[in-house]
Order: structure tokens, then sequence, then C-alpha cells
């Protein structure tokens, strides 16, 4: 057995009864272990709650759809997404152009497909940063704790007395449009709550007696903290994660609608309906089918992210 | 209870100077050269120099920010706009009105709808009414503001032509802007209350209620409703916070002359004191109003007193101490 299986071994987020047996440590019980870690392991049984949850199978399968049509956006229209018709401007849904053209005679549907590939992108660039930042911050508040927790915790006070909102669009206004200063805008947004969640995860975990076992056995406190204590802390992470895309989601095409965020010719959800604002009156879809992306997305990763809650903590639903 | 109030008073002066340095840090590291922003393309050197001087904009960043905060705690001054020198705190005030009935009347009717919804829905747990209200819910909240916006717009000015589409002339103007308004926090709300209710319905001291004969009504407006608004009603700041930051967008669809808009023409225009003013008068308001909440709260209920201030902890160690004493 190699070092690495005996680590994870000893880490109880693999065997889904490990915490039942604190007076493990004989060799005898750890094959007993072995076996039922195989029988039913914790993501086992996450994804066996999860499957019995239809509002959260529908949400999964909607996202999985979203994804795809966004990573298959080329292959699935044969339009180019910046293709000018001046002719056929303002064509209502047809089966030539399933949402109608816009007003440079563009395919709406292929603007709206490639349009979700930004906005899923830049909202997945926008978790990694805040998650990674969340991560280190609250390990340190969390796991170091002192003078750098006090920091930490007083300046999260400081960035949530100012809306979400506002600040992303403060950031924004500042770093300039595009892909990345958007998706940065957004996750520096989302840091503090996460920061916040992590940290008090982390100190109910952290005088947990495993930890004290690895700490006392001479692991060094990076190796604590990803073997030991991060994989215990992770379902509350994953939960915040799939509602933050959903946020994320609102928030960049929020951005691009007041003219911040992405901007044309690069299409996106929010400044397709901006656009489609200025011509509300005379032609409505330009405006409509870009929000119903934004609608169905949020709902999928809103139905995903309840779901999981419900699936890694069975205590809470009752 | 003053010495509580005090504390927490004291409490946000920090917080709102912090708020105002990392918005003037970010505001001052923002690319772009507001000097050359006013003059336009052609200047001299000189005409450059002496703008720099007049603005202050020649002196090192520490010696800025110290002015600015100066200016804001001492004189209320946010300084003026690069577009059109107005003092930045007079736009403000001048905006401030319709942001603020909106956003205080859709909160104020969110919660008026959402708690008895939520607490119908837990106390039909597991009953149709429940499913529907949940599933409502789950829909309602994959629609944010903006989006409602846009559909209500389509819907009740251009299809029906019931409500004036753009500007605020008279009441009529400010229904959608509240509507949208309204549909975040009350879903938010409405879920916190049914699940809250149902947590607190099965607290014991509901069972002795009910036990001792208090009607099944007056357990729950009296005995269950009461605890289990605390959380609810502690996210009313929040809410109030995240309606006037939202704002931006919506009275930017509604055209509503209020502080979002205000805000939107800023940023077009690069007018950095003002972006800095209203997010800084906004997350003032937001703690004020975070304050107010808290602050009634203690005052209604001694739990939540005892937990936010050490008075209670040290009344209760003392008291310890004494039975001690007094059982040697």
């Amino acid at each position: 057995m190699s070092i690495t299986e005996k680590e994870k071994k000893k880490a109880p987020h693999k065997g889904g009864h490990a915490h039942k047996h604190p007076d493990r440590g004989a060799r005898k019980p750890e094959k007993e272990h072995k076996h039922r870690a195989r029988k039913h392991s914790q993501w086992g049984d996450v994804w066996f709650r999860l499957r019995r949850n239809k509002l959260a199978i529908i949400g999964m399968s909607l996202a999985l759809i979203l994804v795809l049509l966004a990573v298959f956006a080329p292959v699935l229209t044969p339009y180019d997404e910046a293709a000018q018709d001046i002719q056929n401007r303002f064509q209502m849904p047809s089966w030539q152009h399933l949402m109608g053209t816009d007003n440079f005679g563009r395919d709406l549907f292929t603007r709206v497909l490639y349009g979700g590939r930004t906005s899923l992108l830049v909202a997945c660039l926008a978790l990694i940063v805040s998650i990674a930042a969340a991560i280190v911050l609250g390990a340190v508040a969390g796991y170091y704790g002192g003078w750098a927790e006090t920091i930490i915790m007083r300046a999260t006070d400081m960035v949530q007395a100012v809306p979400p909102m506002l600040f992303a669009v403060t950031v924004s206004a500042a770093l300039g449009p595009g892909i990345w200063p958007t998706a940065l805008a957004v996750g520096i947004s989302g840091v503090a709550p996460n920061v916040r969640l992590l940290r008090g995860q982390i100190l109910a975990v952290r005088s947990q007696e495993y930890v004290e076992a690895a700490v006392a056995t001479g692991s060094n406190g990076v190796a604590v903290m990803f073997k030991q204590i991060l994989p215990n802390v992770l379902s509350p992470l994953i939960v915040s994660a799939s509602m933050g895309i959903g946020g994320n989601i609102t928030a960049i095409s929020g951005l691009s609608f007041i003219g911040l965020g992405v901007q044309p010719p690069i299409s996106e959800w929010g400044n397709i309906m901006t656009n489609g604002l200025d011509y509300i009156r005379q032609f409505w879809p330009l405006a409509v089918f870009p929000g119903i992306m934004i609608m169905l997305t949020l709902f999928a990763f809103n139905c995903t992210g309840d779901g999981l809650r419900d699936a890694l903590d069975p205590k809470l639903k009752q | 209870m003053v010495k509580y109030i005090l504390k927490r008073i004291l409490w946000m002066i920090p917080i709102m100077l912090c708020v105002a340095i990392i918005v003037f840090t970010i505001m001052y590291f923002t690319p772009g050269d507001p000097v050359m922003a006013i003059l336009g393309s052609s200047y001299t050197q000189e005409a450059y120099e002496i703008k720099a001087q007049e603005m202050g904009l020649n002196q090192p960043f520490i010696a800025q920010l110290f002015n600015y905060l100066k200016n804001v705690v001492t004189k209320f001054d946010f300084g003026q706009s690069y577009i059109n020198n107005r003092p930045v705190a007079t736009q403000i005030i001048e905006r401030f009105q319709p942001t603020f009935i909106i956003a205080v009347l859709g909160v104020l009717l969110s919660q008026l709808i959402a708690i008895p919804v939520g607490v119908m829905a837990a106390t039909h747990h597991m009953k149709p009414l429940d499913y529907t209200v949940t599933s409502l819910c789950v829909i309602l909240a994959a629609i944010p503001g903006f989006l409602l916006a846009v559909f209500l717009m389509l819907l009740f000015c251009l299809k029906l032509k019931w409500l004036p589409a753009a500007g605020i002339t008279n009441w009529t103007g400010y229904i959608l802007p509240v509507m949208c308004s309204v549909f975040g926090p009350m879903v938010a709300s409405c879920r916190m209350t049914r699940s809250s209710m149902l947590e607190v319905v099965r607290q014991d001291y509901i069972r002795t209620a009910r036990a001792k004969g208090v009607s099944e009504r007056d357990v729950i407006r009296r005995h269950a409703l009461k605890n289990a608004l605390i959380p609810v009603l502690t996210m009313l700041g929040m809410h109030l916070g995240g309606a006037m930051g939202g704002s931006i967008l919506v009275e930017t669809i509604f055209t509503v002359p209020g502080l979002g808009t205000l805000m939107k023409q800023a940023i077009y225009n690069q007018d950095y004191p003002l972006i800095q003013g209203c997010v800084i008068f906004i997350s003032f308001i937001m703690c004020m109003m975070n304050l107010l909440t808290d602050l009634a709260y203690a005052v209604v209920d001694p739990r939540v007193y005892d937990q936010m201030s050490d008075g209670g902890k040290k009344k209760r160690r003392k008291k310890a101490k004494k039975n001690l004493e007094v059982a040697a």
C-alpha cells in the first residue's frame, strides 16, 4: 500500500462511518473498515441521496445541457457569431433563425449560444478566483488564528459592509471591461462570504481528534491543511460553489447590462439584453431570449446547489 | 443597554472609514487620468499641471486619501464631480429620494408577503400548499431583478400599456421598480421563514404551549413566529443594501432619476469622485439599517442582547460566582 493511500485512509472522509470508530487504530478493524468503505463511501451515499431528489436531477441535467450547448456552440449552429446580414435584420423566430436575427442581422440563436460560452466561462473563472482566495484566507484565519485571523475577519467585515453588487460594480469600473477583469471583479466581490464560511468550518474541524493525531505524528501545517482539514470541509464549499455559479452569472450579466463587464462584439447574455432593451419597442426577442437563458441557468445551478446541500448534509433536511 | 448601543455605533466608525479607504484606493489605482479626461485631447503641460494642482492630484496617495477622509468626515464633502463640477454630496442628496423609496417600499412589501406565506407553508408542511410555495420560490429565485424588470416592462408598459415605461412623473412610475425590488427579498425571506418556523415548531416550548392548551393560532403567532422571525428580520439590512445596490440595474431599465442612474452615468463618464461618493453613501445606509435591525432585536429579545454583548456573560458569571460563594 502506498503512503498516499494510507494517508487517505486516515482521513475519515473516505470511509463513511469512520467517525463512529474513534478507537480504531489497531490493525484488526481496519480490514472490516476497508470492506465497508467500498460498500458505501461518502460520495456513494451522496450520489444515492442525490438521485432520489428529482429537482436536483432536473437541475443537474439542465446545467449539463447548458454547458454542452456552450461547449459545442460552433458545431450546433451553421452561422457565424459576427456575420452581419443587414437585409435580414429583426427577423422573427423561424426554422431558419431559431430565435430570429438582431439589429445587424446576426443570428440570435448563435449569439445566445456563444453568449452562454462567455457567461459560463467568466462565471467559472470568477468562481475559481473567489474559492481559491477564500481557501487561502479561510485556512490562514481558521487554522493559524492569531493576528492574521483578526485582520482577515475584520477585512471581511469591511468588505461585506458594501452591497456585493456595488462592490462588483466598483471593482469592475476600476479594472475596465473584458473577460478577465470581469471575472476578477465578480470573483473578488464573492470572496468575503466564502472566507467566513470556510473559517467557521475549519475552526470546527481543527479540534477534531484526527487532526490532532496528524499533528502529533509530525505532519506539517500545509499537509494537515490539505490532507486532513480541506477534504472534511469540502461539502459546504461544493454547495457554495454550485450556488455561486448562479450568483456569478447574475452579477456578470448585470455588469454587462450596465455597460461594464464583457462588451460587444463578444456576445454575452447581459450585453445582448442591453442591446435588446434599446430595441424593445420594435423587437422583443432580442431582450427576452438571453433573459430566458439566464433564468434557465440560474434555475439549473440553484436546483443543483439545493440538491447537493440536502444530499451532503442529511441532518439538515427532515 | 446604552453601553451596547454605544459600542455598536462606535464599531460602525472604523467600518465606514475602512469602506471609504477601500473604495478610495480602488478608484485611485484605476487606470486613466482624470486631468486628461477633463482637459480633453489638446492641452499644454502647464495647463495640465495647474489643473492637477487645483484638484490636489499631484500629492502623494496618502495625502490625497487623508484629505478625502478629512473632508468626508468633517464637512460631509465627497469632493466635486469631474464632469459638471458640482459637489458630489448635493447630487447624491438630490437623487437619493426615489432610490430610497423604491428600496424601502420593496423590502417592506416583500416582508409583508413573505412572512405570512412562509408561515403558511410551514404550518402546511408536506401538503400541497407547502409544495406550491416551495416550488414557486425555486422558480422565482431564478429571476434576477433586472430580468424581471425587462419582462414586466414588456408586459405592462408595451403590451398592455397600463403603466409608463420610463421616468417617474407620478406614483404610477414607482409601481414597476418597486415590484422588481420586492421579488428577491421576498423569495429569500419566504424560504427562511418557512425553514426557521419548521425548526422552531419542533422545540420543547411549543410542545409545552400546546400541552397547556394554548390555541393553535396563538401557538403559531405568539410562541413560534416570534422566535422564528429573528433570522428573517436580521436580514432586513442586507436586503435593503441589496435593493439599493441592484437599483443601478432596475433604475437604468425604467430610467428612474435615482442614485442608480447617477452611478451608471458616473461610471460611463469615469467620474470617480461621484462613484466613490455613491458607494460609500449606500454602504453607510446599509450599515445604519443593519444597526437599527440589530438594535431593535436586542431591545425586543433579551437572548440576542446577551449574545451580542459581553455584559450578559459578565453578569451571569458574577451571579454564578456569587451562588458558589453562598453555597460554600
